[in-house]
């Protein structure tokens, strides 16, 4: 059969952001993918040093809209650790049940796309309506329903009163209900199983090689998770399971996915039930002593790492960010190899990807 | 009347495409949101389409990088007319938060006519709801 | 005289271009809307197909350069012409334009045209999407064709005619023949799916893989008339499974369109439940289907009619 050259993107119905995937397939499989990024590149990482570290923070929630508070957690951490900055027990709590509520939602959103992907709507459908509820606590709670401009260096910027976490209580309970039976449709649909059982399949030595992170890994039997094995913020204290599988195909991706998102529901209510008194946030100083830090900390993708160097004065010199998209990227041209298009689709959805934090 | 019956159903049944340009995708899960079943846009005759050629009203987020100014200006010529551009967010009207970033041009506007601009970042869906029955309002 | 003015009114109304139209305009919405209330959404008003095609007639119609502009513009007017003139031959609730011996393998040929001119579309509009959506179209053609000839040739061999009407009429004798021969329908009403190119066999034109596959190039008119010959392919084909499978007549008129009528919609609605509940298949998955459960499971149902006729 003669060879094509098809462009996925920039502008494609799998792609919620434009990379460019140029596929050559010969009949329905495919033989070789060029991929191309950098769409989205804005400069983020050079326009934070013009703004000084507070300014910096809304910049840097823009860098992704779907992981935006893990981003400003990560920055906020490192240069509290900078400047020697206390933050109070209370506001680590509430930046942490942040990050939790950030993960079921970014969890949710992925499972409607693959479903949509497959070509099941009501996957996307049902998905998305239980997503709502999560949106509502998190605009409950900061005012906003994706930029939540929660943090501050020093603290956090909301400050929820005992009814408001009691409404999100219920609504999280409610949520839960809800995740059970999209959990179920994961593991027993036939036609979901038959669509994402065996596909894009990674072993170990591929995690290790490309150095992917995240649910990715951990689907494929990586016992690795940042908020356990370096723990950041208040996670010492509290307990939840990291859910690990060996399969490494999408389908384990999802149940890693699903598992997750219930721990995470888990984790919301152990955080409100423990919730601390006190103030939200301390006074931050305008200039932050010399120095350099790396602050880790796990998004919903993996592990997100930020660089930050200070030399005394009101801006930052550099700030570096990894995020984990980047290495799934790198991983496709051999992971896509020999498969047919309707398995790309999958494959690529199965691996979530979030391009605006990758080109930034 | 058989015009008026035309202009009816363009104001009926609006077909739509997104594209980001270079935003967080912040606004494109707001839009990808009213599709779910709390908001059901189709209710309006809203639907998504994946083809440039079979939209009508394009919408667009994000500033526009250097990088993908080619492929919206294909995007835009690629849509059947009569055609029209709905800006969703901040930083596609102006560059928003953005604006001084160096790989980025600036508003969507820089590269393609625009009918309408939603300011907001992130846009909320009811007011991008909004935005679209305000566009096509103006038809 | 007369007759002429008869037959000109009959192709224009009954059953002819307007009937078919409405009906296959209330059809596809009855169709968007179970889908939507089995998601939990409202889904659109009535009148949404209508305006549909009408700001699609209205469009300007673009195609690349590349494209063959007769081909791309003929095809989509000739599908249609096919699907039209199928639909004159399929009873309505017992009513029929014209009936004749043989006239089944006529319809169900001429429902299979627009398939062939969907697969040509695809190769005279060219872009990439559509020459690998043309190709899907034709293997998705070979899976489901042979499966539904076999399964519609069993109710023909029953009632010992290739006329629908006939067919027809034998049921109204006994039960309908869903009950004699439900494997039949089952395997027909899938391999309608496959020729309707409806989720879960929405394969050649896949949004996620494809785009919109041999229409992804096609805009303005011919699109819309493209989606008007689907509209109407699913009206007749939803009819035709009616009139053979369903076809017990009841005594009165008005009981038997209400009847007739009920089943169609049913039959639709069905067609919405099995789109919600199944993912897209991939198209080594459709062919397996096709010519692995669907071809036998038609020759065990052929088996079966052949007995009980043999008993009877
Ligand atoms: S307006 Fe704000 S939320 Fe929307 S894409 Fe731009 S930066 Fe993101």
């Amino acid at each position: 059969m003669s060879r094509l050259v098809i462009p996925i993107g920039p502008q494609h119905p799998i792609l919620k952001e434009p990379i460019s995937l140029k596929v050559e397939v010969e009949g329905e499989n495919i033989t070789h993918v060029d991929l191309q990024i950098g769409f989205v590149h804005r400069g983020i990482e050079k326009l934070v040093e013009s703004l000084n570290w507070v300014q910096a923070v809304p910049l840097i929630e823009r860098i992704c809209g779907i992981c935006s508070h893990v981003h400003t957690t990560t920055y906020c951490q490192g240069v509290e650790q900078l400047a020697g900055i206390e933050v109070p027990k209370r506001a680590l709590y509430l930046r942490t049940l942040m990050c939790e509520l950030e993960r079921i939602h970014s969890h949710l959103l992925w499972l409607g796309i693959v479903g949509r992907n497959i070509g099941q709507e009501a996957m996307f459908m049902y998905a998305w309506r239980d997503r709502e509820l999560v949106m509502d606590v998190m605009e409950a709670f900061s005012g906003g329903r994706v930029s939540h401009q929660a943090n501050t260096i020093g603290g956090v910027r909301f400050d929820p009163s005992p009814a408001e976490t009691a409404a999100a209580q219920k609504l999280l309970a409610e949520l839960e209900s809800k995740v059970v039976a999209l959990r179920n449709i994961v593991e027993h649909s036939e036609s979901f199983i038959s669509r994402t059982a065996g596909m894009g399949v990674m072993n170990r030595d591929d995690i290790r090689r490309y150095g992917l992170l995240g649910p990715v890994a951990r689907a494929s039997g990586v016992d690795f998770d940042l908020r356990r094995d370096r723990p950041y913020s208040v996670y010492p204290e509290l307990d939840f399971k990291v859910i690990v599988r060996r399969e490494g195909d999408v389908w384990a991706r999802a149940m890693v996915r699903v598992e997750e998102t219930m721990q995470s529901i888990a984790i919301c209510h152990h955080i409100i039930n423990k919730l601390p008194g006190g103030a939200v946030s301390v006074k931050a100083p305008r200039r932050v002593p010399v120095g350099e830090v790396i602050s880790r900390t796990e998004a919903p993708r993996g592990e997100v790492v930020y660089y930050i160097r200070s030399e005394g004065g009101e801006h930052p010199a550099r700030v570096k960010v990894r995020t984990p998209t980047l290495p799934t990227l790198a991983s496709f041209p051999e992971l896509l190899q020999g498969v047919s298009i309707a398995d790309m689709t999958v494959i690529i959805s199965g691996a979530d990807l979030c391009i605006a934090c990758a080109d930034r | 009347m058989i015009q008026r019956l035309f202009r009816l159903a363009h104001k009926k049944s609006p077909w739509i495409l997104t594209y980001n340009a270079g935003g967080c995708n912040g606004c494109d899960i707001e839009l990808l949101g009213l599709f779910n079943p709390r908001y059901d846009i189709e209710r309006f005759g809203i639907l998504q389409q994946a083809s440039p050629r079979h939209a009508d009203i394009l919408i667009c987020t994000g500033p526009v990088t250097i990088k993908t100014r080619p492929y919206l200006e294909r995007i835009y010529e690629q849509i059947p007319s009569p055609k029209h551009v709905l800006v969703v967010g901040s930083c596609g009207c102006t560059g928003g938060i953005f604006k001084n970033a160096y790989n980025v041009l600036g508003g969507i506007d820089q590269v393609i006519p625009v009918d309408l601009y939603l300011p907001g970042c992130p846009c909320r869906p009811e007011a991008i709801f909004n935005a679209v029955q305000t566009l096509i309002d103006r038809l | 005289m007369l007759d002429w003015l008869l037959l000109t009114l009959q192709m224009l109304f009954f059953p002819g271009l307007v009937f078919q139209f409405a009906g296959a305009m209330v059809f596809e919405w009855i169709y968007r809307v179970s889908i939507a209330s089995l998601e939990g959404r409202i889904g659109p008003p009535w009148y949404q197909p209508l305006m549909d095609f009408l700001k699609l007639i209205s469009k300007e119609d673009i195609l690349p350069k590349s494209a063959n502009r007769w081909a791309a513009t003929l095809l989509p007017v000739f599908s249609m012409a096919c699907v039209f003139t199928a639909g004159m031959y399929v009873p309505f609730a017992g009513t029929v334009f014209d009936s004749f011996e043989g006239d089944l393998v006529m319809v169900v040929i001429l429902l299979s045209v627009p398939s062939l001119g969907y697969f040509l579309n695809g190769w005279a509009t060219g872009g990439s999407y559509s020459l690998i959506g043309a190709n899907r179209s034709l293997l998705q053609y070979f899976s489901y064709e042979v499966p539904f000839l076999t399964a519609v040739a069993g109710p023909a061999f029953m009632a010992g005619s290739w006329s629908i009407i006939v067919i027809k009429d034998y049921q109204s004798q006994f039960l309908s023949l869903v009950f004699l021969a439900p494997l039949g329908f089952l395997v027909a009403l899938v391999a309608l799916i496959g020729k309707l190119k409806r989720n879960p066999f929405d394969i050649p034109k896949a949004k996620s893989e494809i785009v919109a596959g041999p229409l992804t190039e096609t805009s303005g008119e011919s699109l819309a008339l493209w989606h008007l010959t689907l509209q109407v392919q699913a009206l007749i084909g939803i009819f035709l499974l009616v009139n053979l499978f369903l076809g017990k007549v009841y005594p009165g008129a008005l009981v038997n369109f209400l009847f007739f009528l009920g089943k169609a919609v049913a039959v639709q609605i069905l067609l919405g439940l099995i789109s919600v509940g199944y993912a897209r298949t991939s198209i080594a998955n459709l062919t397996d289907i096709g010519w692995k459960v669907l071809v036998p499971l038609s020759l065990l149902q052929f088996l079966v009619l052949v007995i009980v006729k043999g008993l009877a």
